[in-house]
This record gives structure tokens, sequence and C-alpha cells, in this order.
């Protein structure tokens, strides 16, 4: 499968995560609320005025660990780990792309395992201990990974750098002498537009102790 | 006049240097467009149509504006939409998807009308129209009969129609703005190819003056073309933020830029193309048509690289215009379509001469560079001795092939850019220049231009660019940024360094025109005794900063670049999949400025090239009108087990001057891939992209081999 072994699995066949978030924020879990909710979106234009205005969600609490900071923050329930982490905690380094767990750009570590951070509730993550970008250069020096991606050029806009130097620093932690097929297959479940890929993979031979090119 | 110095005694100019924004993009702390998030910010959404052609009859926006988190809803004043995603009105909440929640609740009645989503139903005699003028507007030139005499005349006639398709630009960030208006001003973060132009049009918009307009993109993730424009996204951020009073924030979604954000038009190419005994060509034929959606656009130059001779060429070519998104430029626009189908035809006519089809361009293509790249490519792909003689000969299942491809393209420079160099009296200094980086590295630029101008460190200099409020730069588009931006700056550094010898002269007793700055040190080339440190020169302008402002000047830049590649592919002959194992990029861009960034555009161009011509695909349905894959699951995009081992040559002219080189290596790729494959299994493979059943369908239709 070609997502770079990340954790996350797709939400309910046929329905896109945003539908599926909507069902969620019609209710709590659970099959019967999820369908009614996508029911009364398809009747939506008889919606009563009154309805619309008065329409109210609970909202929950969440606390969690980023880069070993702690955080609380209020939450809908349809909101993503993504969005909590960007637009409410303010950590932009995390990318948001695609959106639908394709690209990789929004990938996090948390508990120890990668995840793309659209594909997960924020809900879901209470508790949980997170590294985002930010969190790789703790205490203002640049990680290998980081140093790396700068000496070999490994980006041109920038915008999936962060996806990737997660991904490869979680890669590179588990198999430190990764070769490049497992490179690349490692960092399979990122996309870059730019075309940076084999600058990317002469970083990553570098770390992983192999000739990582000119 | 200004010129650089000779190419070995530059210390930052030419060189690999890694980028000044580096630690920036590496750490997650350099703030997009996306990124920008102020206190009561507002989030805005763009309600678009769901139907490929029709009348708006009535829209009913109450629910919306009742929705307790929705501040602003605003109607574009449209009767009529003519494709699936175009604009329709737009919100702004407290959050996305309370935005996105309004957009539901507008109640919109449609009459659908007949539509068109691909050009052969677009050019049927029965179409609807969909524009007032016609659905397709043609133009041709040269003497049809003629060139079908001379056809016939020739000694070697191929013949073949080839096809490539609607490529979306997938910036992967999205189109993207934040307004903000203060006192009557707007001050606008918005990912864009030209804040200067960006400025000029909110200005235009708003009947504001110019100077109450800032615009600013410090970094953005992407152009490719597409974003040029602010853009309906634009233009409703700043109407909402100036209805609620509150910064407003419009992010588009990946669905939407591959609906609404531009496009490379598609092509089809039905050639004739003629060649006398010697390999020469003698007649060149080709009705073509493709689409840019609902704009025209979708023209493209041919016989591009190749010397036909006068008179010698018969060319019609018909815009075709379909319910869908618009074109917009895209990296080399027209380029690679023509590439695509010149380098397929040249290579089947070199089989039919029974010539090897390197030898075949060499004496059809007049570039000197390209005679000279074609030698140094064919030596590292190994063309004579791994290149199959005959095409799918070699053993096994799994194919192996090689093929070529070429490329032009122009670049220059605009006369109008402007930069501002200051020297603080610590001896510190800033370059300004109000230019945008694309991903392409111009800051670096910019910073290793003017630390090889002044003669100092690069550690004392900090480039200032990507604010309208900063001087004039030109649009990033067309490879003019490094053209236009170096030049300036080299210039304008060479007036400062004038300026602070100048200033040292009478501290060391000497004549300012026998001093000269190397590595931060201000000396005499008579008596390098005579010397002071740039920091002590510094200090002797007391309170004052130097500031000096210039522009382009001729003279350090040029244009008209050439670059070939060649490819080796492996072919699986029972699942038709391509896999791409090695390309050799050899490229002329004159004067290289950074090594580095250079070789990432190469490798970048390779990549986009592969993309295209292996897996991208918009694909519309004809049963409903709409786009069936707007998201990257299903719009294939070239991923790292797709990327081969790719070996960068720059073909580095530095008696040119600098040239842009964004563009150029887009372009040989895909056709040198056609090729490649063609060496390796014996079929032609005429359309893109090539996916395994693709290639099948050709092995099937090439049949008893």
């Amino acid at each position: 499968m070609r997502n770079g072994g990340k954790n996350n699995s797709p939400p309910e066949k046929g329905l896109s995560r945003r539908k599926f978030l909507k069902g969620m924020g019609t209710g709590l879990v659970g099959t019967a609320t999820l369908t009614q909710g996508l029911l009364a979106k398809e009747k939506e234009d008889k919606t009563p005025l009154a309805t619309a205005a008065s329409r109210e969600i609970t909202k929950a609490v969440v606390s969690l660990t980023i880069n070993g900071k702690p955080y609380t923050a209020e939450v809908e329930p349809r909101e993503t780990l993504l969005y909590l982490i960007r637009e409410k905690l303010g950590l932009t380094g995390t990318k948001a792309v695609c959106e639908r767990g394709e690209c990789g750009a929004c990938t996090v570590i948390l508990n120890g395992k990668t995840v793309y951070s659209c594909m997960m509730l924020a809900v879901q993550a209470h508790g949980a201990r997170i590294t985002t970008i930010e969190g790789l250069s703790a205490g203002g020096k640049l990680h290998p990974v980081q140093e790396a991606f700068i000496k070999h050029d490994a980006y041109q806009c920038g915008f999936c750098t962060p996806g990737f130097e997660i991904a490869l620093k979680d890669l590179l932690d588990k198999n430190p002498k990764a070769s490049l097929d497992q490179i690349k297959e490692g960092l399979s479940g990122n996309l870059c537009r730019c075309g940076a890929y084999s600058h990317i993979f002469n970083a990553a031979l570098e770390l992983a102790g192999g000739k990582g090119g000119k | 006049m200004a010129k650089w110095k000779p190419f070995d005694q530059m210390k930052y100019v030419g060189r690999a240097i890694p980028r000044t924004d580096g630690p920036a993009k590496v750490s997650g702390s350099a703030k997009f467009t996306q990124d920008i998030i102020l206190p009561g910010m507002l989030y805005g959404k763009i309600l678009r149509s769901p139907h490929a052609h029709a009348y708006l009859k009535n829209i009913d926006t109450s629910r919306a504006e009742a929705h307790s988190e929705v501040k602003a809803v605003i109607l574009l004043d449209k009767y009529t939409v003519r494709y699936f995603g175009e604009e329709i009105a737009a919100v702004a909440a407290t959050s996305p998807d309370a935005a996105e929640e309004a957009l539901d609740l507008i109640r919109v009645v449609y009459q659908q009308l007949p539509y068109v989503v691909t050009e052969e139903d677009a050019m049927a005699p029965d179409a609807p129209r969909i524009h007032e003028e016609g659905n397709v507007s043609s133009s041709a030139r040269g003497d049809k009969g003629k060139v079908e005499e001379l056809l016939k005349a020739s000694a070697h006639v191929a013949e073949d129609t080839i096809r490539t398709q609607v490529q979306v630009h997938n910036t992967f960030e999205t189109h993207s703005v934040v307004c903000h208006w203060e006192d009557g001003k707007l001050k606008v973060w918005i990912s864009t190819q030209g804040v200067h132009g960006a400025r000029d049009d909110f200005a235009k918009l708003f009947e504001l003056d110019q100077d109450k307009v800032e615009a600013i993109c410090e970094y953005m993730g992407g152009g490719f073309g597409s974003k040029f424009p602010i853009g309906v996204e634009g233009i409703v951020a700043g109407r909402l933020a100036r209805m609620t009073g509150k910064p407003v924030k419009v992010m588009l979604s990946r669905k939407e830029e591959y609906l609404a954000m531009g496009n490379r038009p598609s092509s089809i190419q039905k050639f004739k193309l003629g060649c006398d005994k010697s390999g020469k060509l003698s007649a060149f034929w080709l009705e073509s048509y493709g689409t840019g959606g609902i704009s025209e656009d979708s023209g493209f130059p041919s016989p591009y690289i190749y010397k036909v001779p006068n008179g010698a060429i018969y060319r019609k070519h018909s815009d075709v215009r379909i319910n869908a998104g618009a074109a917009r430029p895209q990296r080399a626009p027209g380029h690679p379509q023509s590439q695509f189908g010149m380098e397929i035809i040249m290579d089947e006519l070199a089989e039919k001469a029974g010539m090897d089809p390197l030898e075949f361009r060499m004496i059809n293509d007049p570039d000197e560079k390209r005679q000279r790249q074609y030698k140094i490519g064919a030596e590292r792909i190994g063309w004579s001795e791994r290149r199959n003689k005959v095409p799918g000969s070699s053993a096994g299942p799994v194919k192996r092939g090689i093929g070529v491809g070429s490329g032009t393209w122009g670049g220059g420079g605009a006369k109008s850019t402007k930069v501002q160099i200051d020297i603080y009296p610590d001896g510190k200094v800033k370059v300004a220049t109000g230019t945008q980086d694309l991903g392409t590295g111009i800051r670096t630029l910019v910073h290793q231009t003017a630390a090889e101008a002044l003669g100092v460190p690069m550690e004392y200099i900090t480039p200032d660019i990507g604010r309208s409020t900063l001087p004039f730069s030109t649009a990033s588009g067309g490879s003019i940024t490094t053209g236009s931006v170096v030049p300036a700056v080299k210039n304008t550094g060479d007036t400062a360094l004038a300026r602070m010898l100048e200033t040292a002269a009478p501290a060391l007793g000497v004549s300012a025109d026998e001093l000269v700055c190397e590595d931060g040190v201000i000396h005499s080339t008579r008596d390098r005794t005579k010397s002071i440190k740039w920091k002590d020169a510094a200090a002797l302008l007391g309170s004052k900063v130097l500031s000096v402002t210039e522009g382009w000047v001729e003279g350090l830049s040029s244009s008209g670049v050439a670059g070939c590649q060649f490819i080796e592919v492996e072919v699986d002959m029972e699942t038709g999949r391509i896999k791409p194992v090695k390309v050799v990029a050899v490229q002329d861009f004159g004067l290289v400025v950074n090594m580095l960034t250079a070789r990432s555009q190469i490798a970048g161009g390779i990549t986009m090239g592969l993309s295209w011509a292996l897996a991208e695909d918009r694909t519309m349905d004809p049963n409903t009108g709409n786009m069936v894959n707007p998201n990257m699951e299903n719009y294939k995009l070239a991923g790292s087990l797709e990327i081969p081992e790719i070996d960068v040559v720059i073909d580095n002219m530095p008696e040119r001057g600098v040239i842009g080189l964004g563009e150029p290596p887009r372009i040989p790729t895909a056709g040198a891939l056609a090729n490649a494959v063609y060496n390796a299994i014996g079929a032609r493979v005429c359309r893109i992209p090539m996916t395994p059943d693709v290639v099948l369908e050709a092995l099937a239709n090439k049949g008893g081999a």
C-alpha cells in the first residue's frame, strides 16, 4: 500500500471525510445519528430558518502534549487534528494540502507512529503525545534531518517539506541504515509537486550512511 | 558597462550555496499565506456550480445569513455558469466548517443547459453552442496544397496522430488570500507570482490609491503559472473583509484547485512529415486542436526546434471550448505539447529513412548548443552500446529502451526591475526588491549576487523580498525572474560598492578607483597594506545609511536556452507498466548563479514531465459534465517510487550572462520517454498519460510481435 506505512485507516467507503465529519457534528458517534445527519443534509433547503440559526454543537475539551508542551483546547467533534494544530494552536509548520490522506504534508508523529493529521479527529488525539515539525528543532538546534535537507537542497517551495522531514525522521529512527529502496518505500506516503524527490533521497542516503550523491 | 568577473574568480555567484531561507523552510517557521492567523479572523468559502452549464434562476441566501456563525454572504453577479466548479457566491464565517455549512444552506435554482466536456463532442456539427462565437476557432498558415505536393515529392513520409491530455497545476499551497482592512488601507497576504500586480489589481478593484494596498508573499507553495491573477478568491476575500471589518482568510480546497485554478490545455496533433534522401526535412503538415476549457489558449509552437524549409510548412490549429475550468499558463506553456508531438514524429520518420534517430536530429536541429549537448548526453546514457538497434529486441518480458528529446525556451529580463541596497553604519547590508520566491530560490540568488557585487561575506547581507512596498520587480513568469532580478542586484551592488569605496578612500589616503573589496576587506590594488575592514569603513558613514536604488542593465543576462534529455526505461510486456530507470539531462541556461538550486530546478522539471507523461489526467465525465478525479488519489502524481536516477549535466556558459531556468527542463522529458518506450517494446505509444492500459493497447495494435 502506498502510504509509507502510515497509521490511518480511511473513513467508511462511500463517504467523504467531510460528510463523515458533518455527520459526527450533528450528534455523537453512531450509525443512526450519522445516517440522520446525511438525510438532514439531503433535505436541507427545507430547513426552517430558525433551525439554521439556532444550530448548536457540543464542544469537547482535548488535552494533549505537542513537542513536549501540554495544550488544552476546546474543539468541535468534527474538527480534525490538523485543524487543531494549525489554526487553533498556531503550529503552522504542519501543512494542509489535500486534506484527505493522499499527500502526507500534514504528517505528524503521534504516540510513536506517523499519522496523517488530516485523517484524525482532534478528539481522537486526546491524551496523545505528538511531535510536529516545530518539535524537531526544539531548543533552536536543527535536527540532522533538517540539516541534511538544507545541504542537499531537498525542497523547492518548501510546502511538502515538513511532512517529508517527519516521515524521514520516523523512517530513520526505525531503520537507521535504510537502503534507497527502503527510503523510497518509506516516503511513498508523501508527495512533492516541485519534484524534490531525488534530492530528498540524497539527504536520506547521507543520513543512512549511504553516499548521498551530489 | 556592468559585467561579471570571470567565472572561476567569482566567490558567490556560480557556487553551490544552500538556501538563505533553508532554516525557515525546514523548521516550519516560514510563513506562507495559509499560515497567517490574525485575531478575529474569519474564514471565507466559495459556492461553486454543481452543473457544467446552467442558468441561475434564483438564489436564496437567507438561510446562510441566518446561520449563527456566518458574518457575511455575497453574490457574484452571475446569471450563467459554464463549468462544474464555477464561482457563484461566497460566505465568511468564524470557522471553515461553519462557512462550508453555510454554503450548503444557500439555495440555488438552476436551469440546466446542454454542455460538452470533450473536444470531440464540442466539435461535432450538432454540438450545443457554449460560446457566442461558437465552440471552435481556427487559424491556419502555409499553403496546404503546395505542402501536400512537397510531401508527395519527399523520399520518406511519416504520418501519425499524437495526443496530450489536460494537466492541472497542483500547486501544493492552494490559491490563498488573507485580506485585512485597517484605516482605509488594505493589507493582503496572497500566494501570488506577482506582488506588484496583486497590489495594482486590489487597488483597481476597490478604487484605492496604489499606496493604500500592500501585497505580501514572503513564501509561497508553488505557482507553476497558475498564480498571476488575484482571482475570485482575492475579490471575495477583499469584499468579505470590508463588509465584516474583520480579516478574512480564503484558502481554496484541493478540489477547487482541480476544478477552477487553471490547467495546461490538451492537444491532438495530426502530422505528416517528410524528408529527402539525405534525411533533411522537406515538408511539414500539421492539423491540431486542443482545449483550454472554457477559455481559448490551446495553441503551441510547431515544428518546434527543427528546421523546415521556408514555404514547406502547413499548420492549422483549432481552439476548442468545452464546459470545464479555464486554462492558465503552465510551466513552459505550449512547449511540452509541441515537443511531445514533434519528437515522436521525428523518431518515426528517422526509422522510415533508415537512420539513427539521434543522427537524424543532428541533421535537422540547427542549434549549435544542442549539437554539442546531444554528444554529451549520448555518451552518458550509452546511446550507441545500450540502445536497441532493433526496437523491442531486448530479451525477457521486461524490456529496456533508450530515447531522446529536446527543448528550447526564451527567458530574458525585465528592464523595469529595481533594487535598493542599504548599507548601515554597522556594516550590515539590506538588499530589497519586491520579487517573490515561488520555490526557485530567488531569495538566495539575490543574497549571493549582492555578496558577489559588494565583496562582503553573505552573513553581512539580508535579502528582503516578497512585498509590494519594496522596489518594483516583475511578475514571475516565462522564466524571467533570474534574468530580471540578478542583473538589477549586481548593478545596484556595483554602484553601492563604488559609494563605499569613495567613503573609505580618504581614510586610506588613496583614490577610490584603486580600491576593491574582497571578503569584507577594502584594500588598494597597488598596495595591499592600505586596507580597511568593511565594517570600519561603514562606521565612517557616521549616522547615515548609504542607500542606493538602481535597476536592471544590459550586459549581465541574455535569453534563449537549449537542452536535451536522454531516458532509459523498462517496460513490463505483461503488465504494461513503464519504469523510468535513468534520465540524463543536459541543460544550458547561460551563467549558472547557484549550482545547487539549478540542479533542483532541473530534477523538478524532469519529475513534472514524467508525472505528465505517465500519470496525470484530468478526466471529465460526458454523462454528468463533472470532473471525476478532483483529488490526489485519482488524479495521479509521480511519487517517490516513480523517480529514476537523474543525472544532471549543467552546460555552463558564463559568457552569456544569466538566464532563467524554471521552464526549460520541464520540456524534453515526455517525448524522450515516448521514444524510449518505443525502443523498448517496438510499439508506438502516441498518447499520454502512458498508463499500463495504453501501453497494452499499443502492444495489441502492433499485433503479431
